[in-house]
């Protein structure tokens, strides 16, 4: 029972109605503590996610804790995000004060070195999750403290800007391979080699879907406003305002097509050993997704955004592949360091997706 | 010896390999043993509970990471009794019960809201007056290309504060260019006085009115008390919200409360009796006022917009004139003329400010 060639490895086992207790629980004490909660919240959420989520012939398991959220988060803001916000006041203060040079100084290095927390959260986050997750009482994690990933995240992002933005899928994809590539499961290190050849094409249709969709806007206005004699009635108003969503749905369209391929060849590209993996997702399926959360959300008057967590969980999941087999006696306990405390950064940067 | 045993898989935490084994109550000890596994005696206060998955149970063991035993329910119940106990909410909630941690939870939140609700009314005086002025200036800056001063103005509106308020340091009455008919006592002990509200002003007398009340804001604290309010309440709630990066434009939007807004009439009144000016054209100031916007204005730093209803207002103002005593005018026909043409005859350039 060692090896394992099976299509579709990653399956999720677990039901919304097992799931809606979780959610409305976590909810009531979340609201009662005044927020507190939702660490502990996060962590009882993942646990039924993880539990329920089978990979080859075994469930993942979620070792992380509430406790070690609220101490991560705590940590942040007490000695992150504090010390920015009073940076921040200084500089505000120096420049009302007259001092615009130093003041203006002090503001960019906040705002730099916000950027640089931003990628490092990003990267812990990622290291958090994996050394939580457990399968076969084996976890990820990586030693990397994600520091060099931080000024990555600044300097690539800057470097994405260049020719007018079109080096930004480089920049996506070289930091998507960087951070894996300081990723490991057990003894394996992850492999990430996702290539930008081919996003190209829909990257550029990002950029082109706005200026088509306000000219395709424009061209539409043109009878209606002729209709009235060069001034708009009521309808054809409402024609405009729909017109404009129509724009902005069209150009969530576009996007959603370029993330859709990009994410599918990031996964793509990534190895474990002798694994493989792959991504099924389609733009149509993000596309499905994301409305049917919208969907969800305005139905029950906000309060179905418990469940999105666990939508997005399990597309995710349903979506995932893995190719190869599984030496499970090669498949030895993780070396890196055990974290003590959660993902609490991104928490206070309130990125933290699930 | 129990006879009956428990079924389960054992992961040992360093490889992936799953072993089959069966537990079984020894005394206080749990047995486990297996094909592939050493018979081992295992104490159950070192296993933690880590999750009932559909038909089983699944343990850890507190000094071996990755360790996992996951027996197959149900279980012998000698072996069950020896296990640790489900945890569900986690912690103290677990031992309460969910409705009654959640009935105490939401008390304790009601009392630390209500806690910071009241705590600025009484922390806000004990804020020294130099740390209040150190945050308006910092927030406001001096204000001094927005303001109109002549040598006579000036001198007029010092004279005018200083009656009305011989409490040392004395507040600084400033006029601002911008034709809000408004007035606002802002953080650091000064008044700001906009300079649409002077050229409504009838006599000497309602500025007095208006300008006691604002001083009254500055010395009975109001001022900390609100920005207190705002800030510290926003703290607390952001543990909901965990939006880190509040803005100090609260500021502009602070609120007093109507027992604030009370005090700093009666403070007025006080005053203005103290010192010989009538509270009549005060009175009359606020009924026109009322019959020219009923409706509370909006925006940042709006006078009557937080203040009580204007009639009510005018009518205790009314209420205060003493029959028969001798009132003197606020300021000389002079100085009254100074502060209103302050704006008019200082000429520094200035677009007026903008909020």
């Amino acid at each position: 029972m060692s090896d394992h060639d099976q299509v579709s490895a990653f399956t999720f086992e677990g039901t919304w109605r097992e799931y809606a207790p979780i959610a409305f629980t976590n909810l009531l004490l979340t609201i009662v503590t005044l927020g507190i909660y939702r660490f502990w919240a996060t962590a009882r959420s993942r646990r039924y996610l993880w539990s329920r989520t089978r990979f080859i012939d075994d469930y993942l398991e979620w070792a992380g804790t509430g406790g070690e959220l609220f101490k991560g988060a705590l940590i942040a803001v007490v000695v992150i995000i504090l010390p920015l916000y009073g940076l921040n006041i200084l500089a505000q203060h120096l420049i009302l004060a007259g001092h615009a040079g130093l003041g203006g100084l002090i503001g960019f290095a906040v705002a730099m070195l916000f950027y640089v927390l931003i990628g490092v959260a990003l990267f812990r986050a990622l290291r958090y999750r994996l050394a939580r997750t457990y399968w076969r009482g084996i976890r990820g994690g990586s030693d990397n403290p994600g520091l060099t990933y931080g000024w990555s995240y600044v300097w690539k992002h800057f470097v994405g800007l260049f020719a007018l933005g079109l080096m930004m899928p480089w920049a996506m994809v070289s930091l998507w391979n960087e951070r894996w590539n300081a990723m490991s499961f057990g003894p394996y290190e992850f492999s990430a080699r996702g290539r930008v050849d081919g996003l190209m094409g829909r990257y550029i249709m990002c950029y082109l879907a706005p200026f088509v969709g306000i000219g395709m806007l424009g061209l539409a206005m043109i009878p209606a406003v002729m209709a009235g004699n060069g001034r708009m009635a009521p309808a054809a108003a409402f024609t405009v305002v729909l017109g404009a969503f129509g724009v902005y749905f069209f150009v969530g369209l576009v996007v959603m097509a370029y993330y859709a391929k990009y994410f599918r060849q990031m996964v793509e590209g990534m190895s474990l050993d002798t694994l493989e993996f792959g991504f099924s997702a389609r733009t149509m399926d993000w596309i499905k997704l994301y409305l049917g959360d919208v969907a969800l959300v305005v139905v029950t008057l906000g309060v179905g955004a418990i469940f999105i967590n666990y939508r997005h969980w399990k597309f995710y999941v349903t979506h995932m592949h893995a190719y190869g087999h599984v030496d499970v006696d090669a498949l030895t306990q993780s070396a890196t360091a055990a974290p003590s405390q959660g993902e609490g950064l991104l928490d206070a940067f309130d990125m933290g997706a699930f | 010896m129990s006879a009956e045993v428990a079924a389960g898989e054992l992961f040992d935490g360093t490889s992936a390999r799953r072993h089959a084994v069966q537990v079984a109550a020894a005394g206080a000890e749990l047995l486990l043993a297996g094909p592939e596994v050493p018979e081992e005696r295992i104490e159950p206060a070192r296993l933690a509970f880590i999750d009932a998955p559909p038909g089983a149970l699944v343990y850890g063991h507190a000094d071996r990471p990755g360790w996992r035993l996951r027996l197959f329910t149900p279980l012998p119940p000698d072996v069950a009794a020896l296990l640790p106990a489900a945890a569900r909410f986690g912690g103290w909630i677990d031992r309460l019960g969910l409705g009654r941690a959640a009935l105490l939870a939401g008390l304790a939140s009601a009392a630390v809201v209500a806690l910071v609700i009241s705590l600025p009314s009484w922390l806000g005086p004990l804020v020294p007056m130099g740390v209040e002025r150190e945050i308006g200036d910092g927030l406001l800056g001096d204000l001094r290309q927005h303001s109109c001063s002549t040598p006579d103005s000036e001198a007029a509106l010092t004279a005018l504060a200083a009656e009305l308020d011989p409490d040392r340091p004395p507040v600084k009455v400033q006029l601002v260019r911008m034709g809000l008919v408004n007035a606002a006592a802002v953080p650091g002990g000064r008044v700001l006085l906009f300079d649409g509200l002077v050229q409504q002003a009838k006599s000497p007398d309602e500025l007095a009115g208006v300008i006691g009340h604002e001083i009254g804001h500055v010395r009975k604290r109001h001022v900390m008390q609100a920005m207190l309010r705002e800030f510290g309440l926003s703290l607390v709630l952001r543990g909901s919200q965990t939006q880190l990066a509040g803005t100090l434009g609260q500021v502009a939007e602070m609120r007093y409360s109507r027992g604030a807004e009370a005090e700093a009439d009666t403070f007025a009144r006080a005053r203005m009796a103290a010192v010989d000016v009538s509270p009549a054209d005060s009175g009359a100031f606020f009924e026109r006022m009322a019959a020219k916007d009923p409706a509370p204005r909006s925006g940042p730093l709006s006078w009557f917009a937080s203040h009580p209803d204007p009639e009510l207002r005018a009518g205790e103002f009314r209420a205060a004139v003493q029959p028969g005593r001798h009132y003197r005018p606020a300021l000389s026909e002079a100085q009254f003329g100074a502060i209103r043409q302050a704006c008019h005859d200082d000429k520094r350039k200035d677009e007026g400010l903008k909020w």
